[in-house]
Order: C-alpha cells, then structure tokens, then sequence
C-alpha cells in the first residue's frame, strides 16, 4: 500500500511496529524522526509533536525475519561454546558478534530469551546500551543479573 | 572413565565448582560481569588464576598426586592461556563443570580432555593443594 508520502510495508518492516497503537499515523521511508505523520487513508489530522514510531523504535518485538535470525544466531553460539567457561571465548563467537551487530533490535530479543533462562547474553547488552544495571556485588550470579537486565527493560520501555 | 554427576546450569562454572561454590560464576572478564576476587588482575593468565587461587589459601605444588591432608586443583591451559579447572576429591577422584553444561567426575585430570573429544581445553598444567580441614 501506498500513500502519497511514503509506502506502508516498508514503513512496517523498518520499524517492526506491531500497527495496534499507532492509529494510521506513519513516519516517511527517510526524513528527521520529528517529521509529522499522516494517516493510512490520507484524511487531515492535528499536528503532532513527535512521532510515535521513533519513540518506540526498537522496544517492540522486530519482525519475523529478525526474530529467525537472531535465533538462529543464538543456537549456534550456543551450541558451539557450550563447554567454554571463558566470557571472553563466549562473546568473540562470529553469531555472538552478529547479535551485537543487530543494535537496539536485538534487545527485545536477548530479553526474550533471558525471561527463559539466564544465558550469558549480559556482554551483548552491555556492549549494545553502553549500560550495566547490574550491582558490582552480583557479578556471576546469573539469575541476579539476569533480574536486573529484565528490570532494566522494563523501565526503559521494552517489551518481549 | 568420565561420569556424569548433576544436571546442566548456568549458575557456575568450572573455576567456581573447583573453589567450592556452586552460586556464581567465576571468570577474568573485563566488564565485571562474572566473579572474580578483589585485589586479583582480570587477566587470563596463569598467574591471574595462581592469585586467585591463594586467596582460597591454594599454593603451586608440584602434581596431581593424591596427597593426605591435603585438597588439590589443576588447571588446565591452551597455548597458555587457561581454560578449565578441576578438584580433587577424597578418594582421589577429580571432579569438574564443563562450562554451562554438566558436572563430571573422572579418574586424572588427564582422563577428561583424553575422553571427551569436544573439549577443547589443552592440557592439566599447574597444580595447586591446600590442607583439607581437620
């Protein structure tokens, strides 16, 4: 579908906005995030100040295609440093790497599997946010830090 | 021969096991985020891992001989640069956590990187005892 400014499915697959909350309002293709939206059917609607997908760029879960890809990724890395007691072995893994490489997209994502089960993802998030929420008296212990990481997600809006 | 003793978990690892805790994980990581003693560098190196040893109250000795009186661990080292260790147990056997996976109990420290092929942790390198308690 098309409008006049700016084609819907692409819109869709750049920012993985799941559709429900956005009301027909769309950011264009290319543009400063600040730009003004337009509905789906083109009807006039109030300015508004800032644009509801770059707010929530990223804090929803990514589309399909990411969400198979960064499984995939995460399986191999797993399955490939299962025995490996070494962090620094862990994450220097080409998939381990490629996650970090995927950025903010991939938060919901490690988060997601972090809800599951306290895997070694604390490198990749800290290398991604540049933050660590976690307290120093809880270094190695897993479920601690994977509370933190989940709480950390929480207050910044994140869903998973 | 290598035995499985516990179920995987992600709750510690090979360093931890061999130093007797089973609630975190121990490693030299730049970021801070696995366990390491205070005062000791974040290097993986042998000496790192010799220091974080005596502050366990563990010195060098000389091997892997079952000694009365005394608890042992080795280290193992690839290129160096260690990689695993394990604990000698009373009745001489070893028993180590392979990574995030399971705890096993072997014969040697030899025994484990000789009878499990996917282990890619080099060779038993330095040995370090302390005195069980009374």
């Amino acid at each position: 579908m098309t409008t006049k400014n700016f084609d819907v499915k692409r819109v869709y697959e750049e920012w993985g906005c799941l559709g429900k909350a956005t009301a027909g309002y769309l950011r264009p293709t290319s543009g400063p995030c600040a730009w003004i939206g337009r509905r789906v059917d083109n009807a006039a609607v109030p300015k508004v100040t800032r644009c509801y997908h770059a707010a929530t760029k990223a804090r929803t879960v990514p589309s399909a295609s990411a969400q198979s890809e960064f499984n995939s990724l995460a399986e191999h890395w797993l399955s490939d440093t299962r025995y490996l007691s070494s962090i620094q072995q862990m994450v220097i893994h080409p998939a381990y790497q490629r996650i970090i490489g995927m950025g903010i997209a991939a938060i919901p994502l490690i988060l997601h599997r972090l809800q599951k089960a306290p895997e070694q993802w604390f490198w990749a998030l800290q290398s991604i946010t540049g933050e660590n929420p976690a307290r120093e008296q809880d270094s190695g212990r897993m479920n601690r830090l994977r509370t933190a990481w989940l709480e950390w997600g929480k207050q910044r809006g994140y869903s998973w | 021969m290598v035995r499985k003793t516990s179920e995987p978990t992600w709750e510690y690892n090979c360093i931890a096991w061999a130093f007797h805790e089973d609630d975190r994980w121990w490693w030299p990581d730049p970021a801070g985020i696995s366990y390491w003693p205070k005062g000791v560098s974040r290097e993986v190196t042998l000496d790192a891992f010799i220091a974080a040893s005596e502050t366990r109250g563990f010195e060098v000795c000389l091997n892997a001989d079952n000694e009365p009186g005394f608890e042992k661990v080795v280290l193992y080292a690839k290129g160096g640069v260690p990689t695993h260790a394990a604990r000698q147990l009373l009745n001489g056997n070893w028993t180590s956590k392979l990574g995030r996976e399971i705890d096993v109990q072997h014969n040697t420290p030899e025994a484990l990187v000789d009878e499990i092929a996917q282990l890619d942790y080099g060779r038993p390198i330095t040995y370090l005892r302390r005195r069980r308690p009374e």
